[in-house]
């Protein structure tokens, strides 16, 4: 359509690609900070995207949530807005692609390596284009959220040491059931209650990237940090695809690229920040425990009892080995 | 601002002054903006006005509401009030000291400055008459004072305020306690003087025995536990700040069982009062939360502090306009609506000035709620007057000397932080 | 008619209060649970969130019954009683418009989240039934606001008076 809409700062729907006067506009939403590095990494990418879009086009950052929350938003993108947002695997299970759950199960991917190996394969091409299906298109999946460690009121080791003990988890199916398998006792709970709830006791444990336990100041109410990433957390960026379609084939390709090198530079943003977070947790006091291999082999063991759950979670059939397969396991 | 947005906002004040209903104004003005932007999804407007009543936060607001009409029903008022009969009678003013102190009490008991006035007009004002202080001067008290009651903890003020400015609700409870303080001692202290000259005589001559303390106090003990259970349980994380509605109204579910004075049809009457006035706020703010997501999405709340911090450059003269500014609309606009409204373009300008939250916070609900006792919109003015049948004539100009004792505060709060985050930080 | 219309209202004011009560007993024993049991329900907010949603849009049109809505009457109350008439059917047009346009929209909502089957994240409950109870209690709050603003704009004081009785 042409809609003679004289005052675009929105720029939406039809007014799309071929109108050079006004640039198309984008909002980005998402719950981050401007300071964290996933908010670093979005200003960066949106700058690449004004530069190489010759000002034709232009991201509005939209941090800490202020746009919606997440599922608002990408309801919100199905209806044709213009917007993207961040969201991961195990987001889309709960929106209707169980199978993307299991990437986010506890000590499913080993190394980083395991996580880009996966991302080039067909499965997760395909899953991609499943979610299309359901209106979302995802822009790019290689940008790091950082890996999740267990932090604790007394120390552990070992997943015996995590018997019963209550664990603080994101509200959602995958986690819950991730930590009720190793054998605590997951409690959902929103972030902003558990720094309280760990220094009364409600809490045992919290498991997050370094950066939000530091962020949310929980060392100060619990001193042991196990290493353990058990989740290599990867993050997308999705549009809505009915959105995406009234772009260009230059523009859509463009934002494709800009998210990937935005990624790129998030994850160096990750690396440092990691390291920064970890010194400064133990300037904290906090004892961080590395785990050994052995002590590795036995989480990942204990982990196994998650993926017999298949049919909680609604997967296909023999998905574990399936999805091993196209890391090239 | 383009088009839409300044049609939006005329459309706005219009509906409100047509006596709409302010969920529906507010719903029809964000239509002005759908209509006038074919861009975007109309159907973002349902999900934002459905959407917008889901929220953990805001089920404090049935529940202490609801706490608050069960403590009525179960007797547990009165008892507050004979100890507070022993507390202040022997200052001059009786009645009138009386009532406010009775609601700084059940300020800990409930969460809302209209029920409140509400039931010390039916209960209090009558036996203020009887020992000779004029109506209009009771009424003017019982308004008045009830201002105190939702900045005692907990209050729906509060808990809109922390919800919608992403602010720690307990701290914000915490904080209520100084202003609310402040409010009673300077208004019990203002009453005095004017009562020694009205000759409103006290309550009685004798000293305060121990005995006499302890027999009106004893009846009095379990409720006034409920604020320390309120604030211990969530200080100590047993509870956050929106389960404790819910600690509240079984508490006083097991004070009407321990009173025997809770019937099954007053517990009815009592959960339908909390529907009605919980879905008229709710549907307020469902609605207010499509208005700004229009606002987000043309990112006025930026361009308003930009735009703020480019005419004024020091953080006291902010905060005195937003004092008047608030007073200003609080005249005309209900106090939740004109919250959910504002606290988006507020609160950020404020964290620019380098404000701290919980002092901002206070000052604007404070000034926000002064709107409340003034013409011409005064919800609590037409409460109290509807129930005694007060003139509103008479009550302006028995309530000049109540607006500068608030204009007063306002300006202690405004000007002295501590009032507001002193406890806060001592407690946190 | 009145009595039929009387009984909708009842029958609404009852499924709210039941609502509420669950909401209440809900998060009440959700503390218990987590903090004595140590067991806590992983449904409880989706639970709680979702008791919002019905009891706001169930108890909307009880509240115009009760005259719970709160407006602005100071400028049209300054006006004579022939000209608030007036005004009072020019409000009850746009009302309408309001709600009629609100009603419309939501079905498109539900229709978005119908397509898109999102469902809560733990007990599974289709959104498109959470959120349903908003078009519904749309027409209901239309009849309540028409039975309402009949009575006051179009009966005598006497007739209301008997109506009331
Ligand atoms: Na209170
Ligand atoms: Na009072």
């Amino acid at each position: 359509s042409s809609t003679p809409n004289t005052d675009t700062a929105d720029g939406t729907g039809g007014a799309g690609a071929a109108n050079a006067a006004s640039p198309v506009t984008i909002q980005v939403g998402f719950e981050n900070t401007n300071e964290e590095p996933i908010g670093q990494a979005v200003e960066k990418w949106a700058e690449l995207v004004e530069e190489q879009s010759g000002g034709t086009m232009k991201l509005e950052l939209f941090a800490n949530s202020a746009l919606g929350s997440k599922s608002e938003l990408i309801d919100q993108m199905v209806m044709g807005e213009n917007i993207i947002t961040i969201a991961d695997g195990a987001f889309y299970a709960d929106y209707g692609l169980p199978d993307m759950g299991i990437l986010y199960g506890p000590f499913f991917f080993d190394t980083w390596e395991d996580v880009w190996t996966l991302l080039d394969s067909d499965w997760y091409a395909d899953e991609c284009e499943k979610l299309k299906e359901k209106g979302l298109t995802i822009l790019a999946s290689n940008w790091i959220y950082g890996e999740r460690e267990l932090m604790t009121k007394s120390k552990v080791v070992t997943p015996a040491d995590i018997k019963g003990k209550k664990i603080r988890l994101a509200s959602s199916q995958i986690y819950v059931e991730g930590f009720n398998a190793l054998g605590a006792t997951a409690v959902p709970m929103a972030l902003g209650d558990v720094y309280t709830s760990l220094q009364n006791g409600t809490l045992d444990g919290v498991e997050n990237p370094l950066s939000t336990l530091y962020g949310q100041s929980f060392q100060e109410v619990a001193k042991y940090i196990l290493m353990t990433g058990h989740i290599k957390n990867f993050t997308t960026w999705c549009i809505g695809t009915d959105f995406l379609n009234t772009l260009s084939a230059e523009q859509q390709e463009l934002l494709y690229s800009t998210a990937e090198e935005a990624g790129l530079y998030n994850n160096e943003l990750q690396e440092q920040a990691d390291e920064e977070y970890r010194q400064m947790l133990v300037d904290a006091g906090v004892e961080i425990t590395e785990l050994t291999d052995d002590q590795l082999a036995e989480w990942k063991e204990a982990a196994q009892p998650f993926y017999e759950m298949g049919d909680t979670f609604g997967w296909s059939e023999g998905l574990y080995d399936t999805v091993q397969a196209a890391m090239g396991k | 601002m383009n088009t839409p947005v300044v049609m939006m906002v005329i459309a706005l004040l219009v509906l409100l002054f047509m006596k709409v209903p302010v969920f529906a104004s507010v719903l029809g003005a964000s239509i002005v903006y759908f209509v006038m932007s074919p861009g975007i999804n109309s159907a973002v407007f349902a999900q934002q006005a459905i959407t917008g009543a889901e929220s953990v936060t805001l089920l404090a607001i049935p529940f202490f509401v609801c706490a608050g009409v069960l403590m009525n029903y179960t007797g547990v008022t009165k008892r507050i009030m004979d100890f507070c009969s022993v507390l202040t009678g022997r200052m001059y003013g009786g009645l009138s000291q009386v009532n406010i102190l009775l609601s700084t009490l059940m300020g800990g008991l409930s969460g809302s400055a209209l029920a409140d006035a509400a039931m010390e007009a039916k209960m209090l004002v009558p036996e203020m008459e009887k020992k000779g202080i004029s109506k209009s001067f009771s009424t003017v008290v019982t308004a008045a004072s009830s201002m105190i009651t939702p900045l005692i903890p907990p209050g729906i003020g509060l808990i809109l305020y922390g919800c919608i400015a992403n602010v720690s609700i307990g701290k914000l409870f915490v904080a209520g306690i100084g202003p609310g303080l402040l409010l009673c001692i300077t208004m019990m202290f203002m009453v005095s003087l004017i009562s020694r000259k009205r000759k409103y005589l006290p309550l009685r001559t004798t000293k305060m025995t121990g005995d006499m303390f302890w027999s009106s106090f004893k009846p009095a003990i379990l409720p006034l536990c409920l604020p320390i259970i309120i604030i211990g349980g969530v200080r100590l994380g047993i509870f956050t700040a929106t389960e404790a509605g819910a600690v509240a109204i079984a508490y006083s579910l097991l004070l009407g069982i321990l009173y025997h004075d809770l019937s099954a049809k007053q517990f009815a009457q009592g959960l339908q009062e909390t529907l009605t006035t919980t879905s008229s706020i709710m549907l307020i703010v469902a609605a207010a939360s499509t208005f700004s997501w229009i606002l987000t999405k043309e990112m006025i709340p930026q361009q308003f502090t930009e735009w703020m911090i480019n005419v004024i450059d020091n953080k006291w003269v902010f905060l005195v306009a937003v004092d008047v500014f608030l007073i200003i609309v609080g005249m005309f606009v209900e106090g939740n609506a004109s919250m959910i409204v504002l606290v988006p373009l507020f609160a950020p300008a404020a964290a620019a000035y380098g404000l701290d939250p919980i002092h901002f916070a206070m000052v604007f609900i404070f000034a926000n709620a002064i709107g409340a006792f003034t013409p011409p919109m005064g919800t609590l003015m037409f409460v109290a007057c509807g129930v005694t049948e007060c003139k509103t004539k008479d009550f302006i100009k028995e309530a000049v000397p109540f607006y500068l004792l608030l204009a007063g505060c306002l300006l202690a709060l405004t000007f002295v932080p501590v009032f507001s985050t002193g406890l806060v930080n001592l407690i946190y | 008619m009145k009595k039929v219309l009387d009984a909708l209202v009842k029958v609404e004011a009852v499924l709210a209060a039941a609502i509420l009560v669950i909401l209440i007993a809900c998060t009440f024993f959700g503390v218990l649970a987590r903090y004595l049991f140590n067991s806590p329900f992983t449904w409880e907010e989706e639970v709680q969130v979702a008791c919002m949603v019905w009891i706001t849009f169930l108890a909307a049109p009880v509240a115009f019954h009760t005259k719970s809505h709160v407006a602005i009457e100071i400028l049209v109350d300054a006006f004579p009683q022939k000209v608030q008439r007036v005004i009072e059917v020019l409000i009850m047009i746009l009302m309408y418009a309001i709600l009629i346009y609100f009603f419309f929209r939501s079905l498109e909502f539900i229709s978005v989240l119908a397509r898109t089957g999102r469902k809560t994240p733990i007990l599974m409950a289709p959104y498109s039934v959470i959120y349903g109870v908003a078009p519904v209690s749309i027409i209901l709050m239309l009849i309540s606001y028409t039975y309402e603003t009949v009575k006051k704009v179009f009966l005598t004081p006497a007739q209301n008076e008997k109506e009331e009785a």
